[in-house]
């Protein structure tokens, strides 16, 4: 049997990028009036877009530009980060807002397989799962193949003070 | 931290913030030569436990030093989680455990062009492992 590696059937193209941008110390009126809606302003001009979100909260603008089904990825990332690099001057420097941080997503961030660790043992809990499920991300990752091994649920461990 | 007791040892936010920051820190400091063998040095260490945390000075009062458990609780584990998962059954599941328990899920995503089936076999043989 013959077979033909793909994913979709058709294999389409669906990108979308989150652009956050951050603003340290502004209220969220201050992020949306000052780098959050000038932001949009700036991103709809790339082409083959459909749609871009914004939400701002206090520090942080998070942009989402959804391009449309089809459109080739590397060369919609290309215009997205042409078009962000080529708009550095568009606020003051001394505003105090950060470089923005591109993130895109497409059909291969979206996991493959979801793995479960649980226990009824009531002397241990999300914490203990947690470090033997990052003890196990090590091994996983060695799969040819996979991409991103990341675990959900589970505090991080830290020191307080 | 305690806002009374740094107030009686005269010690601010800010001399906490610079003593950790001051202590959390490591560099290369060159390569010794010795015996035809090269030993590399490093200055400082980083801080590795509520311990090493306790014992920084953060400021003198009195000619005595005034150390992190002076000023302020230290605490060794588990962070506020920003995500839970429980893990439970309904009746129609394994009477032996009943009701909701923690869990944690681990989410497997696999590169462009690859064979998600062949890939997703192969996670699963190796967790199994």
């Amino acid at each position: 049997v013959l077979v033909t590696p793909r994913e979709e059937e058709p294999q389409i193209d669906v990108t979308m990028a989150n652009v956050f941008i951050p603003f340290p110390g502004a209220s969220a009126k201050d992020v949306e009036n000052l780098v959050a809606t000038p932001a949009e302003q700036v991103l709809a001009r790339i082409a083959g877009i459909d749609h871009v979100y914004s939400v701002s909260r206090p520090g942080m603008a998070v942009l989402t530009v959804q391009y449309k089904v089809g459109e080739d990825g590397t060369k919609a990332l290309v215009r997205l980060y042409d078009t962000l690099e080529s708009h550095k001057d568009w606020l003051s420097p001394a505003l105090g807002v950060g470089e923005p941080v591109v993130k895109p997503k497409g059909i291969d961030d979206v996991p493959i397989v979801g793995l479960t660790l649980w226990t009824a043992d009531p002397a241990r809990g999300a914490f203990e799962l947690a470090r033997v499920a990052h003890a196990m991300e090590v091994e996983i990752k060695r799969v040819p193949g996979t991409r991103d091994v990341t675990t959900i649920g589970g505090p991080a461990h830290v020191s307080a003070c | 931290m305690e806002a009374e007791r740094m107030g009686a040892f005269g010690v601010t936010a800010q001399d906490v913030r610079a003593a950790l920051q001051a202590s959390n820190a490591s560099q290369p400091a060159g390569a010794l030569v010795k015996d035809n063998r090269e030993v590399l040095v490093q200055t400082g260490a980083h801080l590795a436990s509520a311990a090493d945390v306790k014992q920084l000075v953060v400021g003198v009062q009195n000619g005595q030093p005034v150390f992190v458990t002076d000023v302020a609780r230290v605490e060794d584990g588990p962070d506020l989680p920003s995500n839970h998962v429980w893990f439970g059954s309904g009746a129609a599941g394994s009477a032996k455990t009943p009701g909701e328990h923690p869990a944690v899920t681990l989410a497997i995503s696999k590169k462009p062009g690859e064979n998600a089936v062949d890939v997703a076999e192969q996670v699963i043989a190796a967790s199994n492992r």
